[in-house]
């Protein structure tokens, strides 16, 4: 739970590094527009998790057989 | 005279010679002739050497240049590092086919022409597919017929495409293919190249293989093939536009399957090809800091994903086990693999840490080159393709694999203990070389094939990553209780090889095959028996035929007596043969011949 505790603090840390870099600094130098939304690359790090695990999820369902299926 | 020394030679002048020596002669030389390689390769002046000429075709089996003294150099080096993770076992018959294995892999890349690639080529398919047969793994056999039935049909591909495109350019040079693939020729020989690249849908035999490989074999099976093939796209098909999408799809594909994958090895299998794709997008790219992607990536994974291979086959040398399922039950009281292997989980740690592109380590100074390529270029779906599997490859190599493997609770492994030291002293060499870049970036960008100034440790790049990489560790840990490993197998492409020959041949010994054997009764028994019966006497069997026919269409009053003659003409078969008519009878037959002939000869003219 501490271990938790400390992921989630740091993200808040890792997020506000982010957006102070990109949108305060102006260290960054997007190639795109969706770049400049505050936090996109933590935003998007999160987005992409989920959508792997939903799509793995819906493999789960349709392409999974038993572990001896071709024996 | 160094015409001789071609660094491909000494290595498959090994391969031959190794079996006829003792226990540790062998050792030593699978060890010394990678190195010996490496030294050729990377001494090698640059140019091309040792050309001859082959019905009527200029051959330059040895092209010295930055691109391909880079591959081959850390070719060399991988095939080193494996033979010291291989110390302690006698495999001799392995270590013969790693040696071949390094010998094609190295023709290939040093290959100036494309038929000389193609025998490096074919050498490599039978190397290592001798590896995963005798891999002594459940199932090994079977997998290494397929992988040889796959990779020759691969051979078909490329040698058909070589051959149309001698023909039609007359020139068997191996350089840029890109603006000819408007011939078929530019597509076999692409064709054959993605099929070694594992790219879907020919891919499947990537993860069949490599778990069946034994736990030694494997490190070399993740090294070669895939990263030459990565290598011949880089030098045959810069720009090929198709290649990003495939490359975008195949990281995403890698990722999604090696999230559904319980066996680590397996697991780590299916994330080659996401691994892949990033190179195979990279050359698709094709602009100068696209290509020195590709290449960057390709050094950096040869040796960070050897690294995860070797750590899992650590554990599984250890403990007998490779199912996440089984080395992560959640329950007794023996506590997590790692208290009892932590050199192995902290090597393996640093592993996941180069290919999840944590900063500091070789994957964040080579994929941020990709991913930046793709920017430059303004492809934005890629651009956002690439990122997403990205945080995948974190999420299943570097969170869901560890996490089950040495942080869970298990009863699997009572005794499990660090595996021997030379398992240890090759992670640890590979682990230092996946650092070595991370911390010294110049060290790598200035081998590359294109000069570079690309500056991978910006501000804004490591926020970037750190976001990426910290989110997806807090999306792991809200999913966690999803995510449980369950032993289960994944269809693929290969079901159609696999389930689909299956079927195939039952249709064959089933359907087929009586269908087959009616068809043969019926026309070389009964029918050519019936015929023969008929000649026994053709009047009376067509005056039969009649009966029966007359017989079909009577009407019920004349049925019985038809019936009867019917009978006894069939009592009487065949009897005589010939009737006898008056000769007048027949004169007036020849007449009436004779005249209908003068008619036809009168209207004819």
């Amino acid at each position: 739970m501490n271990l938790r505790a400390a992921l989630r603090v740091s993200l808040l840390f890792v997020i506000l590094a982010e957006v102070a870099v990109v949108h305060f600094l102006h260290l960054g130098h997007p190639y795109f527009w969706f770049e400049n939304i505050p936090g996109f690359s933590s935003l998007y790090g999160f987005l992409s998790c989920v959508v792997i695990i939903f799509v793995s999820w819906l493999g789960k369902l349709f392409i999974s057989r038993r572990e001896d299926y071709y024996d | 005279m160094t015409e001789l020394f071609h660094p491909a030679l000494l290595p498959l002048a090994a391969a031959v010679f190794l079996p006829a020596l003792p226990d540790g002669g062998r050792k030593f030389l699978t060890v010394a002739v990678p190195l010996a390689a490496l030294a050729l390769c990377a001494a090698g002046p640059h140019g091309a050497r040792g050309g001859f000429e082959f019905f009527g075709h200029e051959l330059s089996p040895w092209r010295n240049d930055g691109l391909s003294a880079l591959f081959a150099c850390v070719f060399s080096l991988i095939g080193a590092i494996g033979a010291v993770y291989a110390l302690h076992e006698d495999r001799a018959a392995e270590q013969s086919a790693g040696l071949a294995y390094l010998g094609g892999a190295l023709g290939v890349t040093l290959a100036g022409d494309l038929l000389t690639l193609f025998v490096f080529w074919e050498l490599m398919a039978l190397a290592a597919a001798a590896i995963v047969f005798i891999g002594g793994r459940p199932g090994s056999a079977g997998a290494g017929m397929r992988y040889l039935m796959m990779h020759l049909f691969g051979g078909v591909l490329l040698l058909s495409g070589i051959l149309l495109r001698a023909a039609e350019t007359g020139s068997l040079a191996f350089g840029p293919m890109t603006a000819d693939l408007g011939s078929p020729a530019a597509w076999l020989i692409l064709a054959g190249f993605l099929l070694n690249a594992a790219a879907p849908p020919l891919g499947a035999w990537l993860p069949d293989a490599y778990p069946r490989a034994s736990v030694t074999g494997a490190i070399l099976l993740t090294a070669y093939t895939t990263k030459s093939a990565v290598y011949a796209l880089i030098r045959g098909f810069p720009g090929a536009e198709p290649l990003i999408w495939l490359g975008a799809v195949m990281t995403i594909y890698g990722v999604v399957y090696a999230m559904l994958e319980n066996d680590a090895r397996r697991l780590l299998s299916y994330h080659i090809i996401s691994q892949v794709g990033y190179m195979v997008c990279g050359a698709g790219i094709g602009t100068q800091l696209a290509l020195n992607g590709a290449a960057a990536l390709a050094v950096g994974n040869i040796l960070y994903k050897g690294l995860l291979f070797m750590a899992a086959g650590a554990v599984l040398h250890v403990t007998g086990k490779s199912r996440l399922s089984e080395l992560s039950s959640g329950e007794g009281s023996e506590g997590p693999l790692w208290r009892k292997m932590p050199a192995t989980a902290a090597l393996y740690l640093a592993g996941a840490a180069a290919i999840s592109s944590f900063p500091l380590f070789s994957g964040f100074v080579s994929k941020a080159m990709t991913v930046s390529a793709a920017g430059e270029t303004g492809a934005a779906l890629p651009y956002l393709l690439l990122t997403l599997a990205a945080a995948g490859t974190f999420l299943s190599v570097g969170l869901k694999l560890p996490y089950n493997m040495f942080f869970r609770d298990s009863t699997a492994a009572p005794k499990a203990k660090e595996p021997p030291p030379n398992m240890l002293a090759a992670m640890a060499l590979a682990a230092a070389l996946c650092l070595l870049p991370g911390l010294f970036p110049g060290l790598l960008y200035s081998v590359l094939p294109f000069p570079t100034g690309y500056q991978p440790y910006t501000a804004a790049h490591v926020v970037a990553a750190l976001g990426t990489l910290g989110f997806t560790a807090l999306g792991f840990i809200m999913f966690l209780p999803r995510l449980v490993p369950a032993p289960s197998l994944s269809l693929d492409t290969d079901w159609f090889y696999r389930r689909g020959a299956a079927s195939f041949m039952r249709f064959l010994h089933g359907p087929l095959s009586r269908g087959a054997e009616a068809a043969r009764r019926f026309f070389f028994g009964r029918l050519p028996a019936g015929l023969a019966r008929a000649s026994e006497n053709p009047r009376a069997f067509l005056g039969i035929a009649a009966l029966s026919a007359r017989l079909y269409f009577s009407t019920p009053g004349a049925e019985a007596a038809l019936r009867e003659r019917l009978e006894t003409a069939l009592k009487s078969y065949p009897g005589e043969a010939c009737s006898y008519r008056p000769v007048g009878s027949t004169v007036l037959w020849v007449i009436l011949f004779l005249a209908g002939y003068l008619a036809l000869y009168y209207i004819a003219n």
